[in-house]
């Protein structure tokens, strides 16, 4: 048997062609070559530029026959989604924790409520000035057709039930909104670097 | 713009298919005796590659049916000859390009083409 077709035959073996399949095209192969040399050519009347790389003619050779997998084709581009989704995720993540640290920073001022005392006929409007306790606060100015008199004393009665805590959920905002900007500036530098992201 | 060697071979390699079906249908022939009639014809193929590739994707397609037979003083040969899928591919493919060279023909036949000594 000619060395290009024992490579062959070892580039079938290699790749798990089945014996009976192998041994049939080495057959053909040898006679091929065998017949143009009688004719006074070479392997490269049979083959072409083939002739100077056997594995590479006898994968392409067992691929076509389909007995070995064919190489998948190039993978497509990705959809547009695909690939502005991580930018559209990064944003959407950020967006979550800004509210986050806007939970945290301005939170609203809890409702007071006040019980009026001699002096006051319509409870007055009142500002919180600053946390601390006890709270501090300064009237803005009488109610509608409220009148406020010297000396009257206001008595500042805390709220029953103030809610859910802001602070935790803001906390919650924000962890979870950089959390989600971090993943997906993952995935967009490993898709940048060619390596497909598992995520 | 390529040269006229890559041309060619872009060219040959949309058709080459069709080239062993015709062959075939002709008389059935084995793999070097398919390259011989080819080079007969002006065609030859050393340079683009050998036709096994392409004998085993039509084979594996069901366009080309195979049988062992033995050849003159050899040993056995794996004879090619078209299927009936194989047939009506010829058939379609030929179609297909005489439509394409008339065509062509309609374009590139006008243009005065002098060839240098």
């Amino acid at each position: 048997m000619r060395p290009f077709v024992e490579d062959c035959l070892r580039e079938w073996k290699r790749l798990g062609v089945a014996d009976p399949a192998a041994n049939e095209m080495a057959t053909d192969l040898e006679a091929d070559i065998a017949e143009a040399e009688a004719d006074g050519g070479s392997a490269e009347d049979v083959l072409g530029v083939e002739a100077f790389d056997a594995p590479a003619f006898a994968r392409s050779w067992a691929e076509s026959r389909g007995l070995i997998p064919e190489p998948a084709p190039p993978a497509a581009p990705p959809s547009r989604f695909r690939r502005w989704y991580p930018v559209a995720g990064i944003a959407a993540c950020l967006l979550l924790a800004l509210f986050g640290v806007l939970l945290l920073v301005a939170k609203p001022t809890k409702h007071v409520t006040i019980a009026a005392q001699a002096g006051f006929v319509i409870p007055p409007r009142i500002q919180k000035l600053g946390p601390g306790v006890p709270p501090r606060f300064r009237f803005v100015k009488p109610g509608p057709g409220g009148k406020f008199l010297p000396g009257a004393r206001a008595v500042i009665v805390p709220p029953v039930n103030p809610g859910p805590d802001l602070d935790i959920a803001g906390a919650l905002f924000l962890v979870f909104g950089l959390g989600g900007a971090a993943g997906f500036a993952y995935v967009l530098v490993r898709r940048g670097r060619g390596t497909p992201a598992t995520a | 713009m390529g040269s006229a060697d890559g041309r060619r071979t872009q060219l040959l390699r949309g058709a080459l298919d069709l080239c062993l079906l015709a062959v075939i249908e002709e008389e059935p022939a084995y793999g070097y005796e398919m390259t011989r009639r080819l080079r007969e014809r002006g065609l030859s193929i050393v340079g683009e590659g050998s036709i096994y590739p392409l004998l085993g994707r039509l084979e594996r397609d069901g366009y080309v049916e195979t049988y062992r037979s033995a050849s003159n003083g050899g040993p056995p040969r794996k004879y090619y000859r078209p299927s009936e899928a194989g047939r009506r591919a010829l058939a379609a493919g030929v179609a297909e390009w005489r439509s394409a060279r008339d065509a062509l023909d309609a374009v590139l036949g006008r243009v005065a083409v002098e060839v240098a000594a």
